[in-house]
């Protein structure tokens, strides 16, 4: 989120020793401002191309982080199956894979390329990139408003409320305790509510708003964009609920406990790596929007900027992949509500990266660190209550 | 899907549907348009001035009239200014400054049917407020708050039927205001007056959705829905950066605000702490849908579920509460013993019969119930 919102946030960029270009943002050209939202969305959709490398990659390092006792309770599972993950395991059209009936050959399964289920598996992909799409391009144009620590409270505030909700009436989590889980949840939003208070609080004293002495109002000319910031990202986010269901219903459900770990996390990567190629496919057209000449050589100038590339990969490979890839671990080994309890991990985090990233513009007042403490103990009470069950393994 | 689930779902969406009945025009003003009909820079600025000869000036349709209300005519020190500055701007505008008695005598005379609710307004800024949409509409002119001085001559609002300040961050302002007599937007705000009179129990609230900025914006969102806005019936928007602090601005603000209370205060500090009202917005939908989740699943897992049971269990305790208070008139002895043993025979399952149903459970034979042993 930090690399994005920097990214958003240039206001120009260094063109050699002798000076400096104005980005299209401060020309005025609110065409390539979205334009750049459109380009990030993209460029988020490419990142999870890596998705099946990264997995393949993740699952032969796993025995070096995992410890013996769960190394040989993967053994059970494992020499039922074949162990390693191979081509004939993992094909492209995953939905055969997800047929629990008894494997069929390579050559028999490329027969069945064209068929109902093929479509079924492509409409149901296409859903939930159209969903993602939504999502990613509101959670982008938020940065584009918005501080990056806004953006990432509000997204993750609204995903943890709306996941939570729609795992419970659509009976994906469990029924245990779930008004001692909602004091606790509660608990844990009104930490999120007196960190947002607080945080302006902070910025105030930080210096990075100051008051008009003859009115006695906050001048902060970017009030409305924060406002229409937090609207955008916070409803945007909403879309993800429906997103955490159908990708539980379509492509967890039908997962056995005896499959083998290596295999699952590669096919679900290959579903998200379907999902991330329709994405893009359906951003194509939208990217790059150039109204105009001008704006061509501008927008092209942006690009070249090396620290446009760097913040962007370091976006992808300390941000996106692996956060993704722990989601998929996650939701396979815990029970679905567990996931939740990430998007309130990520808020604590971005508090942190926030005290690192700006340390002589970080002010703390005692609100804040209060409304920290209750975050993170419902935080690491939710963990607990709701990790309990399902396989671990 | 559960009945009880179904029950909520459809409460829920009844609820949405009526709030989003309720808030439609408030709703609609998150959609900026002003826009397309705000006043261009070629109008309000033409290229060499008004008497070029190659710009073709517009007709004025505005009357050269300026509008100012006060409660009386002493007016404060901090707004003598920025009076005086129209004034002497305009030396060919009739200037009027409306003080309570004057609005009052004026909405008797002119508006009878509007004195009983003008006369009602609990703030008087409600008043002031009013009176200032009675005057355009009858008079027609240019009405400026007493805290907005001008800073150039206004001849070019003039050339439109009517105009309304865009404010921020979404809607219309009605501290700047001009039109031409009996425009059509002005004769629907007076005849919305009346509807929109509600108290909201916070002052700035009331004040703001009755008579203020809301009131006017939500109207005037109303008129562009339903009404013909072409030609004559347009409402023009003067945009921010020609309203003041620019350099070809119209107007230059002095500290202003005279109603503002506590509230306003408050409200201007959520203002400050934008992240947070939103937060909180989304923690209040959470809390009443969760809460209403979890309220579900109490009612599915609880003893409600068992219908049956329930009515019994009811129907037991009424029983038993019914005859506490008629043994405790006769016996108290016999209160305590047999009649307790005969409720929890009925009413509470013994563990031995656990795998029997409810209706199955009798008296225990082996106590010689004269019913059961009675071989003959």
């Amino acid at each position: 989120t930090k690399c994005l919102s920097n990214i958003q946030s240039k206001k120009e960029i260094s063109v050699g020793p002798n000076g400096t270009i104005a980005t299209p943002e401060t020309n005025g050209d609110n065409g390539n401002s979205s334009s750049l939202t459109f380009y990030l969305t993209f460029m988020y959709f490419a990142s999870w191309l890596l998705l099946v490398p990264a997995s393949r990659l993740w699952e032969k390092m796993r025995p070096m982080f995992v410890s013996d006792s769960d190394s040989n309770r993967n053994s059970q599972f494992d020499n039922n199956n074949s162990g390693s993950v191979t081509n004939e395991d993992v094909d492209t059209f995953s939905h055969v894979l997800d047929d629990p009936q008894p494997r069929i050959p390579a050559q028999q399964q490329k027969q069945k390329i064209i068929s109902v289920a093929t479509f079924k598996y492509v409409a149901k992909l296409t859903v939930l990139a159209l969903i993602m799409i939504v999502a990613d391009l509101t959670y982008n144009m938020a940065l584009s408003l918005s501080p990056a620590f806004d953006v990432a409270l509000m997204q993750n505030t609204a995903i943890f409320e709306i996941v939570t909700l729609l795992y419970g009436v659509c009976g994906i989590s469990r029924k245990n305790y779930v008004f001692r889980n909602f004091l606790i949840m509660m608990n844990a939003v009104i930490g999120i509510l007196i960190i947002s208070y607080t945080k302006a609080t902070c910025d105030m004293l930080a210096g990075k708003l100051s008051v008009n002495p003859n009115t006695g109002e906050l001048s902060d000319p970017f009030l409305f964009d924060r406002l229409k910031g937090a609207l955008i990202c916070g409803l945007g986010a909403l879309i993800m609920g429906p997103f955490a269901v159908l990708w539980n219903r379509w492509f967890c459900s039908n997962i056995s406990k005896n499959e083998n770990s290596a295999v699952v996390l590669v096919k679900q990567s290959t579903h998200m790596a379907l999902i991330g190629i329709i994405g893009m496919v359906i951003l194509l057209p939208f990217i790059p929007k150039f109204p105009s000449r001008e704006s061509v050589e501008s927008i092209s100038l942006f690009y070249n900027d090396k620290s446009f590339w760097f913040s962007l990969l370091g976006s992808i490979i300390f941000g996106s992949l692996p956060s993704l890839i722990s989601i998929l671990e996650l939701n396979r080994k815990a029970p679905a509500e567990y996931l939740t309890t990430c998007n309130l991990g990520a808020i604590i985090f971005m508090g942190l990266a926030e005290w690192v990233c700006e340390p002589t513009q970080t002010t703390i007042v005692r609100w804040e660190v209060i409304g920290y403490i209750m975050l993170t103990v419902s935080l690491l009470v939710l963990s607990v209550t709701l990790g309990e069950g399902k396989y671990h393994h | 899907m559960k009945k009880e689930l179904k029950i909520l779902i459809i409460a829920n969406i009844a609820l949405l549907i009526s709030i989003i009945h309720y808030t439609f025009d408030l709703l609609t003003l998150c959609i900026d348009d002003t826009s397309k009909d705000a006043l261009t820079d070629e109008q309000l600025n033409p290229p060499n001035g008004f008497n070029s000869t190659f710009y073709e000036s517009p007709p004025q349709l505005i009357p050269k009239i300026i509008h100012q209300t006060y409660k009386t005519n002493d007016i404060p020190e901090q707004w003598v200014k920025g009076r005086q500055k129209c004034i002497d701007l305009h030396p060919d505008y009739t200037y009027i400054l409306w003080t309570d008695e004057m609005s009052d005598t004026f909405i008797k005379q002119e508006y009878p049917w509007f004195l009983d609710t003008f006369r009602s307004y609990e703030y008087p800024i409600e008043r002031a407020d009013a009176i200032r949409y009675f005057i355009l509409s009858h008079y027609g002119g240019i009405y400026i708050d007493l805290d907005d001085g001008c800073e150039r001559r206004l001849d070019p609002l003039l050339k439109v039927p009517a105009f309304l300040r865009k404010t921020s961050p979404t809607g219309v302002s009605n501290d700047v205001m001009g039109s031409v007599p009996r425009h059509p937007f002005f004769l629907k705000v007076i005849k919305s007056l009346k509807h929109y009179k509600k108290n909201w129990y916070i002052p700035y609230m009331t004040i703001m959705g009755s008579t203020g900025p809301l009131f006017i914006s939500v109207v005037w969102k109303q008129y562009k829905r339903w009404s013909n806005t072409a030609e004559n019936g347009a409402v023009r928007i003067l945009q921010p950066a020609d309203y003041k602090m620019h350099n070809n601005s119209f107007f230059s603000i002095s500290k202003g605000s005279s109603w503002h209370t506590g509230d306003a205060n408050f409200m201007k500090t959520l203002e400050n702490h934008i992240l947070s009202c939103v937060v909180t917005g989304f923690i209040f939908g959470f809390f009443i849908l969760y809460g209403e989740f979890t309220f579900y699943t109490w009612l599915c897992s609880g003893p409600f579920n068992n219908k049956r049971y329930y009515i019994q269990w009811l129907s037991d305790k009424f029983k038993l509460h019914k005859w506490k208070l008629t043994s405790s008139y006769k016996n108290k002895e016999k209160r305590r013993n047999p009649t307790r043993h005969e409720y929890n025979s009925r009413g509470k399952r013994l563990r031995k019969d656990s795998n029997i149903p409810y209706d199955s459970v009798f008296l225990d034979i082996e106590k010689n119930h004269a019913k059961f042993t009675d071989l003959t």
